[in-house]
């Protein structure tokens, strides 16, 4: 059910300003059969949530077209000229550069880089960000840019993890653990993706794929002779979406 | 500052004059004097750091005949570990003579100060950890481990599978090993071991001093053992991860949990009715009444029989007035 200001809202008199978004239709219909009160404010703050993950989507099937590499953190690498390599494999903003220029810089030489999973997450959710807010307040909000992992975050862009959200949204980010792994390739533990909506994810290494494809790729990353399967877990991570609406209203 | 004159002399070489210097005294030392090469390297002390540098000189099977069978099988699981396939690995070992988890904890313990930044090289520590932690079940080598994650912290180094790897003892008792380090002088320490054990309550609001801050992780532990489990859940995974978490099912009836978080024992009619309710309930009322009950019970025995059998309305009237919660 979807309430704005107290009231329930009826989705036809919202789908009109979503210009036939499949992304944005397909959210919002989610929410208004689940049984679950999504709540808001205004009709302005659905839009920027719909927006955002629409953006997430999209942030996602470009960085896959982008040709980034899948490296480890002891073997990640990046263009020099826009961000620093850190001794623990992430990239640091440099100074002589602007945030969205670095950012839009993997995505039109991603050949250069290469990284792990989580970090590719962590460039789209500021890819997104910076296609929401435009060059300038992106450039002025998130100058501390550091890629490397969940714990290293902009100050700015603030992630929540919900561990058994009632509904699943295009734009979330989903984990696919591989209990079993082989010990000698860590980096298959598990996938980071996001739901592009469909039952399709986008995890970098593995790609565009349906889950079941995910599941796949991750168990040929077992133990031999295991019969423990990777699965999907029922949590999400999700940007701070009442967070930034607040920056980019200010 | 290690002390260098107790060091092996090949050690010695490479902590003063550094690993190029290494490298070109032991090359030099080879085209000199073969047998002084083979006795240095072939000495007891050496460490594994001084090993791994001059593998690529070792190698060749005009001298590797010559090394003594610690060095080659160190060799040899050094190659195994870089075949990225644990069923390879496996097979590989079966031709040493050495036990496996006897020269991974040699690799680890003799490397574990080695500040080479190189991917390999930690790579090698890490795998050495995953094993003998996942695979061989051997935890002794924690201690060792946690060196190594404060050590590379402190460099600005990749942390995260060696965490992991530590994280997957699945004890609990890991825990108050890395909360030990609250107490340390380094403000390092004290800022990763806040980071590593941010899932526990009273470290997520840590802005008081870090004496008092390991006095209440020691209580939560201590209140809470018979009820962690282990979840999995690693810094890949999400921002703030829990590795370990509190049963509040276990601890709401005062049994120990299992390895899954399950509650390890059977539970009568009874108990299953209770735990129906439990399970209906928001988790601030959850938290109250596992909490009033595992007081209780370890308080009166007696008390905590009539108090588990009253209705779930009432039990949570009374551990709200005993603890000051609000029942919700």
């Amino acid at each position: 059910m979807l309430m704005i200001s107290g009231n329930t809202l009826s989705v036809d008199t919202i789908i009109p300003s979503l210009n036939n978004d499949k992304i944005k239709i397909k959210t919002i219909n989610i929410m208004d059969k689940s049984t679950y009160s999504y709540k808001y404010s205004s009709k302005e703050e659905l839009l920027f949530i719909l927006g955002l993950r629409k953006n997430i989507v999209n942030a996602s099937k470009m960085l896959f077209k982008s040709r980034m590499r899948f490296r480890t953190f002891k073997e990640s690498q990046c263009n020099e000229y826009y961000w620093k390599r850190t001794a623990e494999g992430g990239f640091l903003l440099k100074s002589n550069t602007t945030p969205s220029s670095a950012i839009n810089d993997i995505y039109t030489h991603g050949q250069v880089y290469g990284t792990e999973c989580a970090t590719a997450i962590v460039i789209v959710f500021y890819k997104a960000v910076l296609e929401s807010f435009g060059v300038e307040h992106f450039n002025q909000l998130f100058n501390n840019i550091y890629l490397m992992d969940w714990q290293n975050l902009d100050g700015n862009l603030k992630v929540n993890t919900y561990r058994k959200p009632p509904d699943f949204f295009p734009g979330d980010c989903r984990y696919f653990k591989n209990p079993d792994v082989d010990p000698l390739t860590p980096e298959w533990q598990g996938e980071n993706a996001i739901d592009l909506g469909n039952n399709y994810y986008y995890g970098h290494g593995i790609g565009v794929k349906t889950g079941n494809d995910i599941i796949y790729v991750l168990n040929s990353h077992r133990k031999d002779g295991s019969d423990i399967s990777a699965y999907l877990l029922e949590s999400c991570t999700v940007p701070d979406f009442k967070h930034l609406l607040y920056l980019h209203d200010s | 500052m290690s002390n260098h004159n107790s060091l092996n002399t090949l050690d010695n070489m490479r902590l003063s004059e550094g690993n190029k210097g290494l490298l070109n005294y032991f090359h030099k030392l080879l085209v000199r004097d073969t047998s002084k090469a083979v006795t240095l390297i072939n000495q007891n002390s050496l460490s594994f750091p001084s090993l791994f540098i001059l593998s690529p000189h070792i190698r060749n099977p005009y001298f590797f005949r010559y090394l003594n069978t610690r060095n080659k099988d160190a060799l040899t699981l050094i190659k195994a570990l870089k075949s990225k396939n644990f069923s390879r690995f496996n097979k590989i070992k079966q031709s040493i003579s050495n036990s496996t988890s006897d020269l991974l904890k040699w690799i680890l313990e003799t490397g574990k100060n080695e500040d080479l930044s190189r991917g390999e090289y930690i790579e090698i520590l890490d795998s050495c950890a995953l094993i003998l932690i996942r695979e061989y079940k051997d935890n002794s080598i924690l201690p060792t481990l946690k060196e190594i994650i404060y050590n590379r912290y402190k460099q600005g180094m990749f942390i995260h599978d060696m965490v992991w790897a530590f994280f997957e003892c699945r004890d609990p008792n890991c825990i108050l090993m890395l909360a030990n380090n609250l107490n340390s002088e380094d403000g390092k320490d004290v800022e990763l071991t806040k980071k590593l054990l941010k899932f526990i309550p009273v470290v997520r609001n840590n802005s008081l001093p870090s004496e008092i801050l390991y006095k209440n992780v020691s209580y939560w532990f201590k209140e809470n053992y018979p009820f962690i489990y282990y979840t999995g859940e690693c810094f890949q995974q999400m921002p703030n991860p829990s590795p370990f978490e509190v049963s509040l099912d276990a601890k709401y009836l005062f049994k120990k949990v299992s390895n899954n978080g399950s509650i390890e024992s059977t539970l009568t009619q009874n108990e299953l009715r209770l735990m129906n309710i439990f399970d209906t309930l928001g988790v601030d009322s959850k938290i109250l009444l596992s909490s009033y009950s595992s007081m209780l019970h370890k308080q009166n025995l007696y008390l905590w029989n009539s108090w588990i059998h009253l209705p779930i309305g009432e039990q949570l009237r009374i551990s709200s007035s005993k603890l000051g919660g609000i029942p919700c």
